[in-house]
């Protein structure tokens, strides 16, 4: 028995039912008295498919066990799941430290932190974390004028 | 201690005056709430560059997308007052917002100049059987269910315009079917391909297919005829009292100050009565309408009002 | 005489330049070519129409190549019409065999590109008035055919590549309901009322899981990301070409066809040619490193290019979103696009016509140069790589609407991807859901509307009955001869 579909068969009943309830509250749709198939139709009929989905695994995962598991083939070890953190941090907290110091010098020190932490050498982090930068802020800043955030702190000091 | 007071807020004043009179100092954003290529966009660049030119900062374009106009007009609302971040306005402000699609109203603004305002057409393939529009609602009353209508998405500007001219005809806005598209464009596929009789949609969006003859137009919902058809009757010629399109315009976050304002209105005014403007308005087939400030904002707040009841006859309106 | 016209400096050199532009645009993932378009359009006001055209021209077709690169190299598509690039070219390029892949792209892209070419040269009227045959009823067919394609991708599992699909589908329903202006789930989000944005889902779903991967291989970290030395093996490359010439026929001209409705783009087209050849073809690798599964989507996307413009020279109507920005500037060079345009500016379409054919030409060392430049890019190491993949995925989502939250949905997309992998989901039958959920769902409903709730029209109407037919051949009948077959046995 694998937990790890068990969990995902869990996971569908709740979307499932999630959107069976949510939906209820769509609006019928009706054009001069016929009614028609309205905003909750499709969406109803997809989550009866998972709900039809989440039935089979656990069918399969309680009532067949020919599955090996599978997550243990590929357990993944704590330090690995570091860099996974890592990198969900990088991304999450990306435009709120941009705002504040810009987007050149976060792109800098972020991909200097990360390629740190993904062990490459330390003089090595640096020049691919500027160039990385400087790419991003000739393409994105120069030629395609994105307005990156040029940081308030940065303003100030102008 | 008085004296002193005094000397302090007469300092700040005069402060305040010469930061005003020097706007602008920094680079101007202008947002635009569709994208980038589209109609309103390219008049958003247009207006960028002359801005530049006329007051000798940058004014970029940024395009805000999003929930049918709502993500830009809101960014552009909720920036900070200070006549760094324009808004390129649109009817939609008057609409989305009876729609349930944002909270945002129109007073979130202050209105700089209104510059275009597109007419609504009714529109029909070439080989069409109605040859007036009184053909066409004849029609319709005699066979009521029987007509696809189409032009955007459901509870769109179109959709309203449509809703908007059977209710002023004495129609029932039931006594057509609406075929929802995602804009004008499809709308025009659907009817040059024969599978929806109707089209009411900007006359602008289909000069391409009126000029070469695969559509007609039979009528525009305006209180004047349009300058690049000048044969096409008005509705309220024809005694329908209904007129409906869209239109654009700038606008600032409300508390911008006044004299930040005034200098923007005064060079977009400048602008829009220039000749270059006028050249650029009829190579997009825009037309031309120019309202000041406090008029713009008086025609936005009646809009507001006038969309409500039309969305109310569709079934649209959400509070 | 006027048609040499387009080897001048005036229109050659922006040509050059805009092919170049492509190349970036169409291998960062964030930056499309409807961009590139947009901000080529302004600066064309100032040149010649045809010179600005062939920039428009240039970028798009350079940037669909382009995408396939860093979907053969990294398995992260640069454009949505680059998906299926994710699965026989990167599997091909995880056995050593990038190189191969990508000239085979190239090439095929350009002969596609090619066919797309003379097609709309030579029969744009006609196909335009057949294309406008299709309305909501054959549009729904046709997303189902598209979806059908998630059984084929999830061999091995089909359930949870149905179940992916199905998802996908599910999330496609997010945002305001065109038939009727309701939004559904959205949670007063403003950001969600257009629903959530394909771009960035695809960068999270492919590009970060990806990342997300790779670095907790510890082991690889220090080697290069890809570790093949990119040489062009012509010869090999022309054989397989040789060997496969129907497919890269049918995947053209499926292509061009899809590329001419006006309701389906690139994109589309790249699937369906993949559906089309896994029936024709009926080759078993498909989908783990066969040649076919690279032609026939590829050669299918740049025809489609091709075929977008058949609509909108012939009628004055956008099929996808860059010819609508093309036809908006050819107002502005006082040109009026429509059945006249053929006649009244004959030497304009006929320069134009020059143009993409000899962007096909170009589109070899342009195109060359741009594997080149990837290749010497991947061969850094993997931790390298991933820092900067990272950095372009955050700021490509965002780049795309100038929005902060696309860059939150991108990252909830990188987490689903990263634990669908480890749950052995397949990832593409998702995509395959959030492009096509809207076709299908639509054009069911609004096609009931105009038949006020009956369905027969969409079996009775002659093209739609043919499409539902072709269906019900490819989905009911190979399985159930299977079965047949194997009771025999």
């Amino acid at each position: 028995m694998s937990v790890a579909d068990v969990i995902l068969g869990s996971v569908l009943v709740f979307i499932s039912f999630f959107v069976l309830l949510y939906s209820r509250k769509f609006p019928h749709f009706v054009v001069r008295g016929v009614r028609l198939p309205g905003p909750s139709f499709f969406p109803r009929i997809l989550a009866v498919l998972l709900l039809i989905f989440a039935v089979y695994i656990f069918v399969e995962q309680f009532l067949l066990r020919k599955r090996k598991a599978l997550w243990e083939e590929h357990r993944i070890d704590a330090k690995s799941l570091l860099n996974v953190l890592w990198i969900s941090l990088m991304v999450l907290f990306f435009f709120p430290l941009a705002s504040l110091i810009g987007t050149f010098i976060t792109v800098s020190l972020m991909s200097f932190l990360l390629t740190v932490v993904l062990k490459a050498k330390w003089y090595e982090a640096l020049i691919f974390s500027f160039a990385v930068a400087l790419v991003v802020y000739l393409i994105f800043g120069v030629i395609f004028k994105i307005p990156l955030p040029g940081g308030i702190l940065l303003a100030k000091l102008r | 201690m008085v004296r002193k007071a005094l000397v302090l807020v007469l300092l700040a004043a005069v402060m305040l005056l010469a930061f005003a009179a020097n706007y602008p100092r920094k680079p101007v954003t202008i947002i635009c709430p569709w994208g980038a290529g589209g109609g309103t966009d390219r008049l958003a660049r247009f207006l960028a560059d002359e801005l530049s030119k006329k007051l000798g900062q940058p004014f970029t374009v940024v395009n805000r997308t999003g929930g049918g106009g709502a993500v830009g007009h809101a960014a552009g609302a909720y920036a900070a007052p200070d006549g760094y971040t324009l808004t390129l306005v649109t009817l939609e402000i008057a609409t989305m917002h009876w729609m349930g699609l944002t909270d945002l109203t129109f007073e979130a603004f202050d209105y700089i100049a209104q510059v275009n305002e597109d007419p609504a057409g009714v529109i029909v393939k070439a080989d069409a059987p109605w040859k007036t529009l009184e053909d066409l609602l004849n029609d319709i009353k005699a066979n009521p269910g029987k007509y696809l209508f189409s032009g955007t998405a459901a509870g769109g500007i179109w959709d309203l315009a449509r809703i908007g001219m059977l209710d002023a005809a004495g129609i029932s806005p039931d006594a057509v079917t609406w075929v929802p598209t995602t804009g004008a464009a499809p709308a025009l596929v659907e009817l040059l391909g024969g599978h929806v009789h109707v089209v009411t949609c900007s006359i602008a969006e289909a000069v391409s297919q009126i000029q070469s003859g695969q559509a007609r137009a039979l009528a525009v919902m305006a209180d004047e005829r349009h300058p690049m058809f000048p044969d096409v009757p008005t509705l309220k010629e024809l005694g329908i009292n209904w007129s409906a399109g869209t239109w654009r315009g700038v606008a600032v976050p409300k508390g911008t100050p006044s004299e930040i304002k005034k200098i923007l209105e005064d060079a977009i005014i400048e602008i829009a009565s220039s000749e270059s403007f006028k050249s650029f308005m009829q190579a997009n087939g825009f037309g031309i309408k120019i309202r000041r400030g406090q008029e713009f904002y008086e025609f936005v707040k009646q809009q507001d009002q006038a969309w409500k009841k039309v969305l109310e006859l569709g079934g649209y309106l959400q509070k | 005489m006027q048609l040499f016209d387009v080897l001048k400096p005036d229109v050659l050199f922006p040509l050059l330049l805009s092919m170049l532009f492509g190349v970036f645009v169409g291998a960062i993932p964030g930056l499309t070519a409807t961009m590139a378009v947009a901000l080529i359009i302004p600066l064309t006001y100032y040149m010649k129409p045809v010179a600005g055209l062939a920039m428009v021209l240039g970028a798009s077709f350079t940037a669909i190549f382009a995408g396939d690169i860093p979907a053969t190299f990294l398995r992260i598509p640069g454009t949505p019409a680059s998906g299926a690039a994710i699965l026989d070219g990167f599997e091909l390029s995880k056995k050593g065999k990038g190189s191969l892949a990508l000239m085979l792209d190239l090439f095929c892209s350009a002969l596609g590109g090619l066919i797309g070419v003379v097609i709309l040269i030579t029969v744009s009227p006609p196909l335009a008035k057949f294309a406008l045959q299709f309305t909501h009823f054959e549009y729904f067919w046709l997303g189902i055919f598209g979806l059908s394609m998630a059984a084929v991708l999830s061999r091995g599992n089909t359930i949870k590549g149905l179940l992916s699909a199905t998802l996908g589908l599910l999330i496609s329903t997010i945002g305001i309901d065109v038939t009727t202006g309701y939004p559904r789930f959205t949670f007063n989000v403003t950001e969600l009322m257009d629903g959530v944005s394909f771009i960035p889902a695809m960068i999270g779903l492919f590009g970060l899981s990806e990342v997300l991967k790779r670095t907790s291989e510890k082991s690889r970290l220090q080697l290069s990301a890809v570790s093949e030395v990119v040489r062009p093996n012509l010869k090999e490359t022309f054989a397989h070409i040789w060997n496969h010439k129907f497919t890269l026929l049918r995947g053209a001209l499926v292509g061009t066809f899809i590329g001419a409705l006006p309701g389906a783009g690139a994109d589309v087209a790249a699937w369906v040619s993949y559906g089309v050849e896994k029936n024709v073809s009926k080759d078993e690798e498909l989908g783990k490193g066969s040649v076919r599964g690279v032609i026939a989507p590829t050669s299918a996307n740049n025809a489609a290019i091709g075929g977008t413009w058949i609509p909108a020279l012939v009628f004055g109507l956008p099929g996808d979103s860059i010819t609508a920005i093309v036809l908006g500037a050819m107002l502005m060079y006082g040109l009026r696009p429509g059945p006249m345009i053929f006649t009244q500016s004959r030497d304009l379409v006929t320069q134009l016509f020059a143009v993409a054919v000899l962007i096909q030409i170009l589109l070899i060392p342009v195109g060359w140069l741009g594997i080149k430049a990837f290749s010497l890019f991947v061969r850094l190491k993997t931790s390298l790589v991933m820092t900067a993949v990272t950095i372009f995925c955050i700021i490509g989502s965002y780049a795309l609407r100038n929005s902060v939250f696309d860059v939150y949905v991108m990252f909830v997309f990188g987490l689903i991807g990263y634990v669908f992998e480890k749950l052995r989901i397949p990832l593409a039958p998702m995509i395959l859901g959030l492009i096509l959920g809207r076709t299908v769902e639509d054009n069911l409903r609004v096609g009931l509307i105009k038949t006020k709730g009956n369905f027969l029209p969409f079996l009775t109407r002659p093209i739609s009955l043919a499409l539902f037919v072709m269906i019900v051949l490819v989905l009911i009948v190979p399985p159930l001869t299977k079965t047949f077959s194997k009771k025999k046995v």
